[in-house]
């Protein structure tokens, strides 16, 4: 490819000039990727046409991103034939994938707050003369595309007044004006309310209408039948299979999506300890969590599932005190639990949150320091003086236990591997036998060999009569460690499983809305 | 476990004890009289003086801030203790309010850095900046625009200029009583444990119950008390204080928290880089005067600050990404950790 | 038709400014008259330029404390360039502004190349330029530090005399010329999006394809000249170069900024505001002196402004950020009559 076609243009010519707007848009044909030496994708096939709203579900890990970054240009295949309009094209580059007319319209929005619509949409690439922007001729442009695709947006309105809906129009607006023909929308409804949703998906028909093609990436089954003609699903790499509309259904799309379900043999549920329970009734947060009630028992590791953005994170931050609910009553033994996280943890609260870098420990400490932070209650027991002897075996007592590597108290833990960190941050609560341990995807980023080893702290925690909350998306693990599960929808409990008659196809189903056998309705 | 503590503090202070000795030796070269007791004695008294504000200054530097204003407070805290006792015919009692009142004034502004920074989160450094102003404007309004003298034998000279064996000054007495608290605080006690979790990574901190913000207020409180300390100790020794009483030291404290190896975003440096920093602080001031060079003394602190400051980012960076000779140590480490397993 | 938040909080400063001038007006009858417009205006314009120039950092999402250094390091070598090798004025206010770049780009450099936060880059760098500023002081011959009286007749055209009688000095256009310029330059040119776009949403900007770091420097770069091309300016007037020149140079832009309503942490205001906000402490900074209030409350009222004006934006953002969600959730459930 010549280096001229890599300079991304606004297009020219006029928003209305008629383009193409049936027939193939894109193909991948037999896509490999290796990462290290590991295959990631299995020759993968997937197609579109024009004017199509495509989705692309799969579990974490099963190469939905793999796949979307080799089509946008920031991975680069190793095996297979992209196809545009019917002719193999390479994508080298982001600014290859932006001259095919390939956009992304990513999680995180890359628009800037203080700017106008009208400026976010031309950043980067402004019309300019004599080194002056031409407002003007940018305004028109933008006003034509507005029109075009019948949106209700003001080009002289600064982003930041804008509702999270509107804002992503803009961004599909900021593609659309460099003359994308394919949007790539990952997971665009994480952010949004209900009908912020609803407004989103009536401009992705607009869209759909002027022959614009869609790849829709999402977690959220409804959202599939709303709007999707056509649903592939992928696990492991590999793509499992093409819907139609009219096929997809809940019961075929979660078979896809997990497969031949592997249930190991449990080892028999652990003893309930009926004693030790933390009760929560009526909770609400914010326009996320509308009635949560639950209680959860000593001596059991429960198990919290549901979609990313349901409210799950919040749900656990506003028992451990960090978050303050709207309504509803959190009680530990029949005793209200403080607003005050330290009250908390004195009592025996702990959290192993889930950006461990960023809320999880303090880097440029060591893992001594790291582990004894939350015991000072014990370690610092006269007027708040430190014993250094104390400290020391604590945390080498902790180190021992929990197996943390290098078995070196000075280490800095900036410097461990992403599992021995979380060993550090699990450490430090399991060295205070909590009464409550909350774990929020407690194995993100931690390999193999240390997830069984945290699975056994947890259970080893619990056989000694602890309460352990355990948040997760990974529905192997939720099936496999918790002795029950509760699966949170629409800003409630939805259903409840018993750890041994769950699968990972019940969970998911229960996460997207639909009902199962397996679960018990709440 | 002892004997790897013994080899981490020695790799610390060789390299410590090496620069020290450089600077100390060129003295010696250019400047004959640079060894008399009267230069020595000299020496001391700055780096009490720097000494004293710079472990005020390391609570606040460990949480990730900088206090701009150090300088002026100790100004107008020294300025005040004098009016108060001056106006008590200097006794004892009128001294001790002096600096009763100076030290109250000290933790309200220190608490109003906390308040501006933490509750309406205003960057620190204009925060500080602003006070600095302020502070150096209301000194001329305490001494009515004059400088106040004390005589010798009152409680303030003997504050300032008692000597131990006749010899040492007593300011060093101030530094090393000084030096230990911090010390001890930052290492002993709980509150210094939270200082350094809260500059390593303050939502961390938040997520183990610890009060970022209360915790941020107390540190700049102490670092108000130190400014305060600093310049009554320093008045007392010149027996005067006035507008030009500590000015411009918050410039030289920071040289001596960088060259101390204190971590200017936070969470990492000890007491005994303080110490270290205001050793050099001190005989590169007097270096200064002794071959006057005063117009050069703003050049040489921009420099070293800046050349430091680069320095350990950029090596910081590299060592991160695996090079440079720490970087490889680190990798190593790590990689035959996780083969281990 | 909503009225956009920055609009509200420029039009505080203008009222700020109004309401000294009616305080001023009342209480100093000669307040109106030209000489003191004319000087007044003057005055304004050396912190009015440093404050144009700052603007570029501050709205980029940094800040400057190098310029006082900047200042005092320019000063004293434009009167060096004319006492010592007699350059004419016009070449010397180039020079100045060239230099006054050349410490920017430093910055620049220190702070978007290696990776130094800005405050501490600027305030050791502006370390650094003071000391140059005060290593090159002229000395006489037992080395104690002297002035010397610049004596060219194109180096004073600039500053010494007004251009008529009673009338407007040269700086004053300078100034305006400069300010307006610099706000074309904001709001005409890509640069100009692009400082406020790094100083909104660095991340979002890098995304979208825009050199960040170029950008950054290009902000010092401005920043330091116009400092350079001030600090030409106050030694023409003053016609010598003191010591303590520029001292204090970057709160007092600082104060000026923020009260003109360049808001801390970037991405909003302009060369306009930061001219509202010279104009304001110029007047301040002078009723202080007419109401024969001692000097050291100069300092005191500045420091207080910086506090005052900041504490102000701090609640203010507050303010603005609840009523756009607000009217965020209104367009959520009416979204014909969101524009």
């Amino acid at each position: 490819m010549s280096k001229e076609k890599n300079v991304i243009k606004i297009s020219e010519t006029d928003a209305s000039e008629p383009r193409k707007t049936e027939g193939e848009l894109l193909r991948c044909e037999n896509i490999d990727k290796l990462f290290s030496g590991v295959q990631v994708l299995f020759s993968a096939d997937f197609s579109m046409n024009y004017g199509e709203v495509h989705a692309l579900m799969g579990e974490n890990g099963a190469g939905k991103s793999t796949l979307i970054k080799i089509v946008t240009g920031v991975y680069h295949k190793d095996g297979g034939q992209l196809f545009i309009d019917g002719e193999p094209v390479e994508v080298d580059s982001p600014i290859d994938a932006r001259a095919l007319g390939i956009a992304v319209i990513y999680q995180e929005l890359s628009l800037i707050p203080d700017l106008t619509v009208m400026e976010n949409i031309y950043l980067g690439q402004e019309l300019t003369k004599g080194g002056m922007r031409q407002k003007k001729r940018m305004r028109g442009r933008t006003l034509d595309l507005i029109k075009k695709y019948d949106l209700n947006l003001n080009p002289d309105a600064p982003v930041e007044v804008l509702s999270m809906a509107d804002r992503q129009m803009v961004e599909v607006l900021k593609a659309l004006s460099q003359d994308a023909k394919l949007v790539i929308m990952d997971e665009p409804t994480s952010s949004l309310s209900a009908s912020e949703a609803e407004h989103l998906f009536k401009t992705i028909e607009g869209l759909k209408s002027k022959g614009v093609g869609i790849i829709y990436v999402t977690h959220r089954l409804e959202e599939v039948y709303r709007i999707a003609d056509r649903l592939t699903v992928m696990r492991n790499g590999e793509v499992v299979g093409t819907l139609t509309k009219e096929e997809i259904n809940p019961k075929t799309v979660t078979t896809m999506m997990i497969g031949r379900e592997i249930k190991t043999e449990r080892q028999g549920r652990a003893p309930r300890n009926e004693e030790m329970k933390l009760e929560v009734s009526g909770l609400s947060y914010g326009d996320l969590l509308k009635d949560v009630n639950f209680t959860a028992y000593g001596g059991e590791i429960l198990g919290i599932g549901g979609l990313v953005g349901s409210g799950r994170t919040e749900l656990v931050h506003c028992i451990y005190g960090i978050k303050k609910p709207k309504t509803g009553k959190i009680t530990l033994n029949g005793k209200p639990v403080s607003r005050s996280v330290i009250k908390n943890i004195n009592d025996g609260f702990g959290l192993v949150p889930e950006d461990r870098r960023q809320e999880g420990f303090n880097p440029i400490q060591t893992i001594e320091k790291n582990i004894c932070i939350a015991s000072y209650d014990v370690l610092a027991k006269v007027l708040g003086l430190v014993g250094a002897k104390k400290e020391r075996i604590w945390a080498e007592t902790a180190m021992e236990d929990y197996d943390i590597r290098p078995r070196d108290r000075n280490f800095f833990v900036e410097n461990m591997s992403g599992g021995n960190q979380q060993k550090v941050v699990l450490a430090r609560w399991l060295a205070r036998k909590p009464r409550v341990l909350i774990l929020d995807e407690p194995t993100v980023g931690v390999d193999v060999g240390v997830r069984a080893e945290l699975y056994r702290f947890m259970r080893e925690s619990a056989a000694k009569g602890s309460i352990i909350i355990m948040v997760s998306s990974d529905l192997f693990e939720l099936v496999q460690i918790s002795d029950r599960i509760l699966v949170i929808h629409d800003g409630k409990f939805f259903e409840e499983f018993e750890g041994d008659k769950a699968t990972q196809q019940s969970i998911l189903l229960a996460s997207s809305g639909e009902h199962t056998e397996e679960g018990v309705a709440l | 476990m002892k004997k790897e503590d013994l080899a981490r503090s020695f790799k610390v202070w060789i390299p410590r004890i090496i620069a020290f000795g450089a600077i100390f030796i060129f003295m010696a070269i250019m400047e004959q009289s640079f060894f008399s007791t009267s230069n020595f004695i000299e020496i001391i008294r700055s780096v009490s003086v720097y000494g004293v504000m710079s472990c005020g200054m390391l609570f606040v530097v460990l949480i990730g801030g900088l206090d701009l204003s150090m300088g002026a407070m100790a100004g107008l805290c020294a300025s005040i203790m004098f009016v108060i006792a001056q106006n008590g015919a200097n006794s004892l009692s009128a001294t001790l309010l002096g600096f009763v009142v100076a030290l109250a004034v000290a933790l309200a502004v220190g608490w109003l850095h906390g308040f501006f920074i933490t509750t309406l989160k205003i960057p620190f450094f204009v925060v500080t900046l602003a006070t600095k102003y302020i502070l150096y404007g209301a000194i001329p309004l305490v001494t009515a625009g004059k400088y106040v003298y004390v005589r010798g034998g009152s409680p303030i000279d003997k504050i300032g200029t008692s000597r131990i064996f006749d010899t040492i000054p007593i300011l060093v007495v101030y530094f090393v009583i000084i030096a230990l608290v911090t010390w001890f605080i930052l290492n002993k006690t709980v509150f210094g444990r939270r200082i350094y979790a809260i500059g390593g990574n303050p939502t961390a901190a938040g997520f183990v119950g610890i009060k970022v913000f209360k915790n941020t207020n107390i540190a700049y409180m102490l670092c108000t008390t130190a400014a305060c300390i600093g310049g009554v100790i320093l008045a007392a020794n010149n027996q005067q204080a006035g507008t030009t009483t500590g000015n411009a030291y918050e410039g030289m404290v920071l040289m001596a928290m960088i060259v101390g190896g204190i971590n200017l975003a936070g969470g990492q440096g000890t007491v005994s880089g303080v110490v270290f920093g205001a050793l050099i602080i001190g005989l590169i001031q007097n270096l200064v005067t002794f071959m006057s060079w005063g117009d050069y003394l703003k050049l040489v602190q921009g420099a070293i600050i800046l050349i430091v400051v680069i320095v350990s980012v950029v090596t910081h960076t590299r060592s991160m990404r695996g090079k440079g000779r720490k970087g490889r140590k680190l990798l190593a480490k790590v990689k035959a950790e996780a083969q281990d397993e | 038709m909503r009225i956009k938040s920055q609009s509200i909080r420029r039009l505080v400063a203008v009222g700020l400014v109004l309401a000294l001038v009616v305080i001023f007006a009342i209480t100093t009858p000669t307040f109106f008259g030209a000489r003191n417009i004319s000087i007044l205006l003057k005055d304004s314009a050396y912190l009015g330029l440093v404050a144009c120039g700052m603007a570029f950092p501050m709205i980029g999402g940094g800040i400057d404390l190098s310029v006082g250094g900047i200042v005092c390091a320019v000063g004293i070598i434009s009167v060096h360039l004319s006492y010592d090798f007699g350059l004419s004025g016009y070449a010397i206010i180039f020079i100045a502004t060239l230099a006054g770049a050349a410490f920017g780009l430093l910055n620049g450099i220190i702070v978007a190349k290696v990776g130094l936060t800005e405050f501490v880059a600027t305030l050791a760098s502006g370390f650094l330029f003071l000391g140059l500023g005060r290593a090159l002081v002229f000395k006489d011959a037992g080395g104690r530090a002297v002035t010397r009286a610049v004596s060219s007749e194109s180096y004073l055209s600039f500053g010494k005399n007004p251009l008529w009688e009673n009338g407007w000095y040269l700086i004053t256009f300078v100034w305006i010329v400069v300010a307006v310029g610099l706000y074309i330059v904001l709001k005409k040119t890509k640069f100009g999006l692009y400082t406020y776009a790094i100083g909104s949403n660095d991340k979002a900007a890098k995304m979208s394809g825009v050199d960040t770091t170029k950008i950054k420097i290009i902000g010092f770069i401005i920043s330091g000249a116009c400092a350079g091309l001030a600090a030409f300016l106050v030694t023409a007037n003053l016609t010598s170069s003191p010591a303590a020149l520029g001292d204090g140079y970057e709160f007092k832009a600082i104060a000026a900024c923020v009260v003109g309503g360049i808001m801390l942490g970037g991405g909003k205001g302009d060369t306009i505001n930061a001219l509202l906000g010279a104009l304001f402490m110029t007047i301040i900074l002078n009723g202080i002196y007419k109401f024969g209030l001692d000097s050291t409350f100069v300092y005191i009222i500045q420091g207080l402004i910086i506090l005052l004006a900041t504490a102000f934006d701090s609640q203010f953002a507050k303010f603005a950020a609840k009523r756009r969600l607000k009217e965020q959730r209104l367009s959520d459930i009416t979204p014909a009559s969101a524009s």
